[in-house]
């Protein structure tokens, strides 16, 4: 299966989320913002970061690049996973892929640290670095095709508890906690595998 | 052509918990300055619009306000004056 990893101006997560790819086994290709021609993957990951330094809000500018365009001609296709991590996961809601906002964390603080998490029933440790995380939806029925990643121990303030959630009617799936670092990085485990694993079964 | 300068201020929906805010809120309280306040933050944007007609710039600012500046699940926005210069 072949994924690619968007670099958006201002990504900084795409080299070991790349990383974290291959060792999943996908073949791994990293594009630009300006693609148009996302035919060939399977997997389409939106990395963390700061696209176009968070100006006006995190993920607003980076809405409107060409590859969201061409993200959205993909869903409808109906054969491929649409992932956004962290900086991605903003994108994603900015561009009305995944519903909800993310707004500034409730402590005014941008938080570092591993949360415990819980999806499909599996509890599992992943790390947060954010200072944009606080999942909003005016009304939870609106997520109702929508699996959720939810923290345990809520960090934030995201509104029911939401660390992320799985559009499984158009395979698009974001969350704030990055996957990628508790599975490339040995001493931190491999809790991200989950994700990676999640997807894999979902692409078969 | 003439220049016509729009300042905006876009602010969180009243419904959404502004944590800014309350920060300022609490420091107003802890200075003895007020105890009895309610604050809001938001951003605010002075643009340009070079082009013939007050109608035409409005258009536009009403788009980039709509579609840039705000999400509108979450942000509202307010014109808060229209300057006009030839």
């Amino acid at each position: 299966m072949k994924a690619c990893v968007i670099n958006f101006l201002g990504s900084n997560c795409v080299d070991e989320t790349a990383q974290s790819l291959l060792k999943a086994g996908f073949f791994v290709d990293i594009i630009n913002q300006n693609e148009t021609n996302l035919e060939r993957y399977n997997l389409i990951v939106l990395s963390g970061g700061f696209s176009w330094g968070d100006y006006v809000s995190c993920g607003r500018i980076a809405k409107f690049s060409p590859v969201i365009s061409a993200i959205k001609e993909k869903i409808k296709q109906k054969n491929s996973f649409i992932l956004g991590i962290c900086n991605g996961f903003q994108i994603l809601c900015e561009a009305n892929i995944l519903l909800g906002a993310l707004l500034e964390n409730e402590n005014q603080k941008f938080i570092s640290r591993d949360v415990d998490l819980i999806f499909k029933n599996k509890t599992f440790k992943l790390p947060i670095a954010h200072h944009q995380g606080r999942y909003y939806i005016d009304d939870i029925d609106k997520l109702k095709d929508c699996d959720l990643i939810k923290y345990q121990n809520n960090p934030n303030g995201s509104y029911y508890d939401i660390a992320g959630l799985y559009d499984k009617k158009n395979k698009v799936m974001g969350l704030m906690p990055h996957p990628e670092r508790n599975y490339i990085t040995p001493f931190k485990g491999e809790d991200g595998k989950i994700i990676f694993d999640f997807i894999k079964e979902e692409l078969k | 052509m003439k220049t016509f300068i729009y300042r905006i201020i876009t602010k969180l929906k009243a419904e959404i918990k502004n944590p800014q805010g309350e920060v300022v809120e609490n420091i107003v309280k802890r200075l003895s300055i007020s105890s009895d306040l309610k604050v809001n933050t938001g951003k605010f944007y002075e643009i340009k619009i070079f082009d013939d007609n007050l109608e035409n710039a409005n258009k536009k600012i009403e788009k980039i306000s709509k579609e840039i500046l705000t999400n509108p699940l979450i942000e509202t926005f307010e014109i808060i004056s229209i300057e006009e210069y030839r």
